[in-house]
């Protein structure tokens, strides 16, 4: 699947031996962010569906209130489908360590997933 | 719009009621607290950004310009942004006291934030998310005051450091 690439954003998505990777870089601060992620989130997130996920945001700068919603639900989806859902995040990075403690409550019913700083 | 890497200033930027002001005042606030730490320029960077945002999105005409206004209040011990802007309608102006006034009454905004998320996913809240204002209070790490006088919305975010 090929990347949705911006001037401030890139999302990709690479194929391995331990599954599926899915990559958050540069920073989200669109007025409207859902316009541009969902409809590459609804060609991928059936991609994802029985496999192991990773989706890696270390690399992701920034992103607005605006951001978090459809990033969620995206999240939301692939755990639906996905066998296992692993997050990781830049736990050095402040704005990450608040916004993912967020997405940690209220993934706390998850059973496949986790989330890390690394 | 300039800026200079300070402490102990005061700065007061126009914002025209366009989306390319939010990136503006990020470089400005980026410059504003060139001196300070990480944490602290990443906070209120964020904390401008989203006051920004507010502004661009709600804001109305402020005797007859199309501008709002983000004041920078910044000293050694503390820091405090503030959003002015002429208000679109009613139905907006309700909606954002209605949330300030729960922020500013809540001992802890992340509990606060994260109900009103579970809100959202749940399909329960019509309108703004302002998800922003709360962003500020708890990732931002900042009290909010608002006041609304002569039409125009003033929301002050401070925050203290050390």
């Amino acid at each position: 699947m090929n990347p949705y690439q911006s001037e401030e954003l890139r999302l990709s998505v690479q194929a391995d031996h331990e599954g599926m990777t899915v990559r958050f870089e540069g920073r989200s601060d669109r007025r409207h962010p859902a316009t541009v992620m969902q409809p590459w989130f609804e060609d991928l997130v059936p991609q994802l569906s029985n496999q192991r996920v990773h989706v890696d945001f270390r690399s992701f700068e920034y992103m607005n209130s605006s951001s978090f919603m459809p990033i969620f639900q995206f999240l939301q989806q692939t755990a639906s489908t996905a066998t296992e859902l692993r997050v990781t995040y830049d736990g050095s990075k402040d704005w990450q360590r608040l916004s993912f403690s967020s997405l940690s409550a209220l993934a706390a019913g998850w059973s496949n997933f986790s989330i890390e700083a690394q | 719009m300039t800026a200079e890497p300070a402490k102990n200033l005061s700065r007061r930027i126009e914002i025209p009621l366009v989306w390319d002001s939010v990136g503006q005042v990020r470089l400005e606030a980026g410059m504003l607290f060139s001196a300070f730490d990480a944490p602290v320029r990443d906070a209120a960077i964020m904390v401008a950004s989203e006051l920004t945002e507010n502004i661009v999105k709600y804001g109305a005409p402020l005797d007859g310009e199309a501008v709002g206004f983000v004041s920078f209040e910044i000293q050694d011990e503390g820091f405090s942004i503030s959003s002015h802007n002429a208000v679109e309608n009613d139905n907006n102006l309700e909606a954002v006291e209605t949330i300030l006034t729960q922020i500013e009454a809540s001992e802890n905004p992340r509990d606060l934030s994260l109900a009103r998320l579970r809100q959202l996913i749940e399909g329960k809240i019509e309108g703004p998310s302002q998800l922003g204002l709360l962003r500020v209070a708890t990732d931002g790490g900042c009290a909010i005051n608002h006041s609304y006088s002569d039409a125009v919305l003033t929301i002050v975010a401070e925050r203290k450091i050390g």
